[in-house]
C-alpha cells in the first residue's frame, strides 16, 4: 500500500473583492461581492515508504496549500487523500501521532524556557516511554549537534540552533512521516546546509517518507531525488530530478576556452551537437534557469 | 479503556506542565502586572459590593431577595466567575494563536486542539484570588442565614460542574466564530457583558431575560439557582433536566465547531 | 486640513471593514445600558426613592451616561501602548503632522461613527422600554454643558495618551490600562449618581478628574448641580494640569523612543 495517495485533489478558496473609497467599504459591508481563487487544482500523485520527495513552485504556487491537505490542516475541496491508510482531515490520535510538521520560522517552542522543557512537553504530549525518548533524544541531539543549546532559553538561540530544536521537537516521538514546509528559510548558508545534511542523514536512517516544500533550488538539488514541480495550483511534472533537464530544455551549451584563457559560450539545440575531438565542454543549462523558463513559459 | 485512561492522564500531564511552564515564564518576566491585576479585580469586586449594599441596604429588597441573599448571588456568581477567568484564559489569545500560526500546530498535535485553545494558558496567580473569592462567598453564605447540610453543598457544587459544562460549549461557539470570521475579541467582551447580569437575581430581566440566560444561555445556574436552591426555592430534581441540557448544548457546540474547521484557511499559503 | 480628513475618513472605513466586529460591539454598548435599567427598574419601578432619586431621574441620569459614554470615552487612542510597543508609532511620526492632531482626528472619527449609532438606538430604546426622560431647554444651561463636555472629552483624550506613553517605558500597558479601566467604571459615574454615596466620599472624589468625565457634565446638563461653576472651575483646571502632564511625558517618552532607533 502506498504511504500517501492523493487523487484529483482541490483546494478552492472564496476571497472577497474589496471596492474602494469610503461609499465602497459600505457596500462591501451590506452586498459583499466574492470570487473563486483556486489554489490547489485536481492534482494527483502517490509518495511511497521511505521516499525523500520535493514540492517545488514559486510563492502561491500551491504547495504549502498542498502540505496543509496532506497533513490534515485544510480540508480539500474536491478529491482523494489518504496517507497511511487515514483520511488527515480527521485527525485521529493515531494518525497525528505517526506525522509531524515543520514550518521554516514557526516555533513551536516555548519561548522563554530552554528547549529541553519543550521537549519533555512533547514527551507528555506524545506519551512517550522514558526508553525510547531517552534514545531518541540522544541521537538527535548528536546529529544536529546542539547539545549546549539544550539548556538555554529558545529565544536567546540564534535562528539556526532554534531551528535546530524545532527539528528535534518535532522528531522526538519517531513520526513516519514529515512535513518540512520550507525547513532552510531566512537560515544563513552554513545552517542551511547542515539542516540539509541533517535531512539527508535522517531519510538514509530512518524508515518513513519526508515531504519537504521549498522555493531554494539548493534545497532540493542536494536532497531530492524526485520532484514534483507545482505551478498555480496545477503540477506541471513529477519524477526524477535528474529528467527534468531532458524533459524540459531542448538547449544544451557549447563552452570553449579559448588560448587566452577566456571562455565563450554557445546554446546549441539539443538535436545539433554533434560529437567532437577537441577540448569542449558540453554543459546542461542550469537546472534554475530550465525551470524559472518553465515558470515564464517558454 | 486503558487507552482511555491513558489519553486522560496525558491531558492532566500536559495541563500540569503548561501551567507550570507559564507560571515559570511569568517569574523570569514582570510580576508588578500581576500585583495590578490582583488589585484591580479585588476593586472591580468591591464596587459591585458596594452597589449592591448602596442600593438594596436601603431599598431592603430587590426582586424579591433581602441584602444577605443578593450579597450572597453576587459572591457565588464572582466565585463561578473567577473559576471560568482561570481556566479558559486561553480565548483571549485565541486570535493571535491563528494569525501567528500555533492553531495549526493545535490541530496537528494528538491531544485537542480545543484543549490547546483553551485550557493552555492558565494562570497560576488566579488561583491565589481564588482562595479569598471562596472566604467571601462562605462569609455571605453563613450571613444569609439559612442551613448549609452537605448534601445541599453537593448539590450547588453540581449545580456549579453543569453551569462550567455550558459554559465551556459557548466557549466552543465562540472559537467556532473566531475562525470562520477571525473575530474572536468583541465576541468573548460581549459574553462577558451577558454574563455580568448573572451578578443579579436572574428574576429581576422580567419573563423574556429569565427564560434567555436560564435555558440558552447556563447564567442563572451560575448564581441565582445555587443560591435559590439555599433559600429553598429551587427543586433540585429539575437539575436533571439541566444536565441534559448542557449536554445538548456541549453536542451542538462541538458539531460547530467542526463545521467551522471547514471552512478554516490557515495562517499562510 | 485635506490630510485630517482622509484620516477621518480611512478610520471610519477600517471600521466598516469588520463588519462583525462592528455589530458587536454597538450591541455591547446596548448591554451597558441594560443592567443598571433592570437593577432600578427592579427596585423603584414601583414607585419611591431612593437618595433623591426616583425612576425618572435615575433613567435620565442612565440614559445620560450612555449617550455621553460614546461621546466623551469613544476613543482610538486607547490604542496608543500599543503603537509604541510595536514600533508602529514610526509610521505617523514620519508623516507631516502634528501626532496629537492625527491621534485627536481618529477619536473624533470614533465619536462621530458612535454618534451615528446613538442616533439610530436611541429612539428604538424609547420604543421599546419607554423610559420617562427629562430634555433641557434652558439655553444657557446647554451652554455650560456643552462647554462641560467638550473639557471631558479632551481630559479623557489626554489620560489616554498619558497611559499609552507607559509603553514607553514599559511592554506591559494592559495591567495599568485594567486598572485605570475598574477605577473609571466606578469613579466617572457610570455605574450610579455620585451622589447617592455619602457626602465626604463624594468630596473625595470631585477631588480627582474622573467624576468629571460623565458625572459633571451630566448633572450640568440636567442643570442639578449646585455648585456649577465651582465644578466647571475645577474641570478646566484638570484639563490643564491634564495637559501639562501629558505634554511633559510625551516628550521624554519620545526622546527615549527615538532613541532606541525604532
Amino acid at each position: 500500500m502506498h504511504t500517501i495517495i492523493a487523487d484529483n485533489l482541490s483546494k478552492v478558496y472564496q476571497v472577497q473583492q474589496k471596492r474602494q473609497g469610503l461609499a465602497g467599504s459600505l457596500k462591501d459591508l451590506f452586498l459583499p461581492k466574492y470570487q473563486d481563487k483556486t489554489a490547489v487544482n485536481n492534482v494527483s500523485f502517490v509518495i511511497d515508504e521511505g521516499e525523500l520527495v520535493g514540492f517545488i513552485g514559486p510563492n502561491g504556487a500551491g504547495k504549502t496549500t498542498s502540505l496543509k491537505m496532506l497533513s490534515g490542516l485544510l480540508h480539500p475541496s474536491s478529491g482523494v487523500v489518504k496517507v497511511l491508510g487515514f483520511d488527515p482531515w480527521h485527525r485521529d490520535y493515531d494518525f497525528l501521532r505517526s506525522i509531524s510538521l515543520v514550518m521554516g520560522q514557526k516555533n513551536q517552542l516555548w519561548w522563554d524556557l530552554p528547549a529541553i522543557e519543550s521537549f519533555n512537553l512533547a514527551r507528555d504530549i506524545y506519551g512517550i516511554k522514558d526508553v525510547e525518548y531517552k534514545k531518541n533524544l540522544s541521537s538527535l541531539v548528536e546529529m544536529l549537534e546542539i547539545g549546549d543549546a539544550l539548556n538555554v532559553q529558545v529565544r536567546k538561540l540564534s535562528l539556526g540552533q532554534r531551528m535546530k530544536a524545532e527539528l528535534v521537537a518535532a522528531l522526538i516521538h519517531s513520526p513516519k512521516i514529515l512535513f518540512l514546509d520550507e525547513p532552510t528559510i531566512g537560515l544563513d548558508v552554513l545552517m542551511q546546509q547542515a539542516v540539509r545534511n541533517f535531512i539527508k542523514d535522517y531519510n538514509a536512517s530512518h524508515d518513513g517518507a519526508i515531504i519537504l516544500t521549498s522555493h531554494y533550488m539548493e534545497d532540493v538539488k542536494e536532497l531530492c531525488k524526485r520532484v514534483i514541480i507545482i505551478n498555480e495550483g496545477n503540477i506541471i511534472y513529477d519524477g526524477l530530478l535528474s529528467e527534468v533537464i531532458t524533459k524540459f530544455s531542448s538547449h544544451k551549451i557549447i563552452e570553449i576556452i579559448l588560448e587566452n584563457g577566456e571562455i565563450k559560450t554557445q546554446k546549441v539545440l539539443r538535436a545539433k551537437v554533434p560529437e567532437v575531438a577537441f577540448s569542449v565542454n558540453i554543459k546542461e543549462i542550469a537546472i534554475e534557469e530550465v525551470i524559472r523558463s518553465v515558470f515564464v513559459g517558454k | 479503556m486503558k487507552l482511555k485512561a491513558d489519553r486522560i492522564k496525558s491531558y492532566w500531564r500536559v495541563w500540569l506542565r503548561l501551567t507550570l511552564q507559564q507560571f515559570q515564564t511569568q517569574i523570569s518576566n514582570a510580576r508588578g502586572a500581576a500585583l495590578l491585576f490582583i488589585f484591580g479585580k479585588l476593586f472591580r469586586l468591591a464596587t459591585a459590593f458596594l452597589l449592591i449594599y448602596l442600593i438594596v441596604g436601603r431599598a431592603k429588597l430587590i426582586a424579591g431577595y433581602e441584602l444577605p441573599q443578593a450579597i450572597f448571588i453576587l459572591a457565588l456568581f464572582n466565585l463561578n466567575s473567577s473559576i471560568t477567568q482561570l481556566f479558559m484564559r486561553g480565548i483571549y489569545v485565541f486570535r493571535q494563536k491563528i494569525v501567528d500560526g500555533t492553531f495549526d500546530f493545535y490541530l496537528l498535535n494528538p491531544l485537542s486542539e480545543l484543549f490547546y485553545s483553551l485550557f493552555s494558558y492558565t494562570d497560576p496567580m488566579d488561583l491565589l484570588l481564588f482562595i479569598p473569592y471562596l472566604g467571601i462567598t462562605i462569609w455571605a453564605g453563613i450571613g444569609t442565614g439559612f442551613a448549609f447540610t452537605l448534601p445541599l453543598i453537593i448539590l450547588i457544587i453540581i449545580t456549579l460542574i453543569l453551569a462550567e459544562i455550558m459554559i465551556i460549549s459557548w466557549h466552543i461557539v465562540m472559537m467556532g466564530i473566531g475562525i470562520r470570521y477571525l473575530e474572536v475579541d468583541n465576541t468573548i467582551m460581549l459574553y462577558r457583558d451577558l454574563e455580568k447580569m448573572a451578578a443579579f437575581p436572574i428574576n429581576m430581566y422580567g419573563r423574556l431575560g429569565s427564560i434567555f440566560l436560564t435555558y440558552i444561555f447556563p447564567f442563572a445556574l451560575m448564581a441565582t439557582i445555587p443560591a435559590n436552591l439555599v433559600f429553598g426555592l429551587f427543586n433540585p430534581w429539575s437539575l436533571l433536566g439541566f444536565a441534559v441540557l448542557a449536554i445538548l448544548e456541549l453536542k451542538l457546540a462541538l458539531r460547530f465547531w467542526h463545521n467551522s474547521l471547514l471552512t478554516y484557511s490557515s495562517a499562510s499559503s | 486640513m485635506k490630510k485630517y480628513i482622509s484620516i477621518f475618513s480611512i478610520t471610519l472605513q477600517e471600521y466598516f471593514t469588520y463588519r462583525l466586529n462592528m455589530l458587536m460591539w454597538r450591541i455591547r454598548q446596548i448591554f451597558v445600558f441594560l443592567i443598571p435599567f433592570f437593577i432600578w427598574r427592579a427596585v423603584l419601578g414601583g414607585g419611591g426613592d431612593l437618595y433623591g432619586y426616583d425612576f425618572a431621574a435615575i433613567m435620565t441620569y442612565l440614559f445620560g451616561t450612555t449617550i455621553l459614554r460614546s461621546l466623551v470615552m469613544g476613543s482610538r487612542t486607547v490604542d496608543l501602548g500599543w503603537m509604541i510597543n510595536s514600533g508602529y508609532l514610526t509610521i505617523p511620526l514620519m508623516r507631516p503632522l502634528g501626532i496629537f492632531r492625527f491621534l485627536l482626528t481618529r477619536d473624533l472619527a470614533d465619536k462621530l461613527f458612535n454618534l451615528s449609532f446613538i442616533l439610530l438606538e436611541v429612539p428604538l430604546i424609547f420604543l421599546i422600554f419607554k423610559p420617562p426622560v427629562f430634555l433641557q431647554s434652558n439655553p444657557s444651561a446647554i451652554l455650560l454643558f456643552v462647554i462641560s463636555l467638550l473639557l471631558a472629552a479632551l481630559m479623557y483624550f489626554f489620560i489616554n495618551i498619558i497611559f499609552g506613553s507607559i509603553g514607553f517605558w514599559s511592554r506591559d500597558v494592559w495591567a495599568p490600562r485594567f486598572l485605570l479601566m475598574v477605577i473609571l467604571e466606578f469613579a466617572t459615574g457610570a455605574m450610579f449618581p455620585l451622589d447617592m454615596l455619602p457626602t465626604i466620599w463624594q468630596n473625595i472624589m470631585l477631588m480627582t478628574p474622573f467624576p468629571y468625565l460623565l458625572y459633571v457634565p451630566l448633572k450640568i446638563y440636567l442643570a442639578s448641580d449646585p455648585n456649577l461653576y465651582l465644578h466647571l472651575g475645577i474641570q478646566l483646571v484638570w484639563t490643564i494640569i491634564l495637559f501639562l502632564f501629558t505634554r511633559f511625558i510625551w516628550q521624554k517618552g519620545i526622546l527615549r523612543y527615538e532613541a532606541e532607533g525604532r
